[in-house]
């Protein structure tokens, strides 16, 4: 793909995503692509996308659909163990742009990405991992 | 004559020099929360530098290039730093050993402002580098420098393996774990209190001075190694980076070694760890920038074993062990020739600590010091202050420091621009150069150099 067809797909995946984020979640718009890189500039430290390696977070291998605290073998905070959500793309959603928002007391110290767009492209990355 | 007499002057400079080492920057810089998104208490414990948690080392051995802060400030890489201290010792300094401009005892001091430059250059590149000023002798220089020019993660079978390189200027400025001595407690001391004379190579020898290059893998965020060598710098370069030599220039590439091995579980993390080093050197002359290799070179080897424990929970209360043993072999071959002195001898150090943090505002550290060896005329001679009347290196110290840390959690008050620590550190010497009383000769005690330190630690 050239660069200017990329930029062309990425707008309009970008203007896709704005658009079914007033209606509801936003994966079907959202570029897995792109997800995976702000997965690896932002989450990789903490998370393993590999079934069953905890790290300073759990797995994400799986999250999406998953129920919260449901990883085993990762001690989760209280908050975490109690919340009972299930990570479907609009909590997921919610809880990525501002995680002690969602959770308060979730021992998950990122201040949230702000940006619509990345968020999509993150929770379409992430709902590849199974 | 003037040449031996030269090659003596040195040694005497080494308490000297250690005095001004004895001041600890600080590596929690805004700049790194503001790239990552994070909060200062998700890489540091008690939410201040440098004790590192989990999520700290990992960021470092990550080559500092994790992302995921937004704005204009998230790649913005520059930070300011400042610390000023009081400080007052039992027994003010004798009157011919008074630091210029300084009184007696209970000095005020801005001990440095320190400028930062720390960041990543894509998802591979990434360092920190550290310029300082000091007040208390009005100079500048080239602080603490740790480059990563490539890391990168392979996936092995399921299991992460990042590999990567470093530059650096200190050995175990890049080290990962608050054990070891760059980044080691206490992680402040006063720039101006007698501190004791004897310390292993790997304890500032080469702080500033070298330029490292190593080379590191980490399994599974498990089992660390690093293996490297350092040269020291051109007496050219030195001058402009407004550093000296301590023991002397290399030889050759001084091999450095480092392998750990970390646990998690639970809301816990522990390490076990390893060290060495061996360096050929031509002893400093005492003139700056000089080394002679007219007798040939002294050989230092030094072996660590380090451990330490972080009990981390959720937050609330935060606990942590910390130590590290050196034994150090001295060859000093050239220091000694035409001394009559002989040129075996033995340095051992125990340094560990422990704290506590009550939601990483209020801590409180014990930390104890000792060292100890043979008889060393050539490094330890007796000097009114800084020497040893016995040329023993025995020293014992016991250190208490209380925190407070307003600032660097998630809801602070412009974060995570800014921080700031407050602190209260006593330490008690129960030996220091080589005895508890008239350790020097000329009738100072151990106890005359227990110290007092106030302090304020402003970062942006």
């Amino acid at each position: 793909m050239s660069g200017r067809i990329a930029r062309v797909a990425r707008t309009v995946s970008v203007c896709g995503t704005l658009l079914t984020s007033l209606s509801g979640p936003a994966v079907l718009a959202a570029d897995a692509g792109a997800g995976k890189s702000v997965f690896q500039s932002s989450c990789s430290i903490c998370h393993s996308v590999q079934p069953g390696q905890n790290k300073i977070g759990p797995t994400l291998f799986g999250v999406v659909g998953r129920k919260t605290g449901a990883v085993p073998g990762y001690s989760y905070s209280p908050a975490n163990e109690g919340a009972n959500l299930t990570w479907d793309a609009a909590t997921l959603d919610k809880y990525l742009e501002s995680p002690k928002a969602v959770i308060p007391g979730t021992k998950m110290t990122y201040g949230g990405i702000k940006d619509p767009a990345k968020r999509a492209d993150l929770i379409a990355y992430l709902a590849t991992l199974k | 004559m003037v040449r031996v007499m030269r090659s003596r002057l040195w040694i005497l400079l080494i308490p000297l020099i250690g005095l001004l080492l004895a001041v600890r920057p600080a590596e929690a810089i805004p700049a790194f929360a503001s790239q990552t998104g994070q909060p200062c208490t998700a890489c540091h414990i008690g939410a201040y530098g440098p004790q590192l948690t989990p999520l700290g080392r990992a960021f470092k051995i990550g080559g500092y290039t994790q992302g995921g802060g937004e704005g204009v400030a998230a790649s913005v890489p520059l930070s300011l730093m400042i610390q000023g201290s009081f400080t007052h010792t039992s027994s003010g300094f004798p009157t011919d050993q008074v630091p210029q401009h300084y009184g007696t005892n209970n000095n005020f001091s801005l001990d440095q402002i320190s400028g930062f430059v720390g960041g990543a250059i894509g998802q591979h590149t990434g360092g920190l580098i550290q310029f300082t000023w000091t007040d208390v002798d009005n100079t500048s220089h080239v602080d603490n420098t740790d480059l990563r020019p490539y890391t990168t993660v392979f996936d092995l079978g399921g299991k992460d393996l990042r590999i990567g390189t470093t530059l650096n200027n200190n050995p175990t400025v890049q080290d990962p774990y608050n054990t070891t001595f760059a980044w080691g407690f206490p992680y402040i001391a006063s720039a101006l209190a007698p501190t004791p004379a004897a310390n292993p190579m790997l304890s500032g020898a080469f702080s500033g001075n070298t330029i490292g290059y190593t080379v590191y893998a980490w399994y599974d965020s498990k089992l660390y190694l690093e293996g490297g060598a350092y040269n020291t710098l051109s007496p050219w370069t030195l001058a402009r980076f407004g550093n000296d030599y301590v023991i002397g220039s290399t030889v050759s590439p001084a091999p450095y070694l480092r392998a750990a091995y970390e646990w998690h579980w639970d809301k816990s993390a522990a390490h076990v760890g390893a060290l060495f080093m061996y360096a050929d050197v031509d002893p400093a002359t005492g003139v700056p920038f000089q080394t002679s290799n007219v007798n040939g070179s002294d050989r230092y080897t030094d072996y660590a074993v380090d451990a330490g424990y972080q009990f981390l929970g959720d937050g609330t209360h935060i606990a942590t062990v910390q130590g590290i043993y050196t034994h150090e072999y001295q060859n000093l071959r050239a220091t000694s020739s035409g001394t009559g002195f002989g040129s075996s001898y033995n340095l051992d150090q125990i340094r560990a600590n422990v704290s506590y943090w009550y939601r990483n505002t209020y801590g409180v550290t014990f930390g104890w010091q000792k060292t100890w060896g043979s008889a060393n005329p050539l490094l330890y001679p007796q000097a009114e202050l800084t020497g040893s009347a016995n040329n023993k290196p025995n020293s014992n110290a016991f250190i208490i420091e209380a925190d407070w840390v307003p600032f660097g959690k998630d809801t602070s008050l412009w974060a995570p621009f800014m921080n700031l620590k407050l602190g209260i550190q006593y330490t008690a010497y129960t030996q220091f150069n080589g005895g508890s009383s008239n350790y020097d000769g000329a009738g100072r005690n151990a106890s005359d150099n227990n110290t007092l330190l106030v302090f304020a630690w402003l970062i942006f």
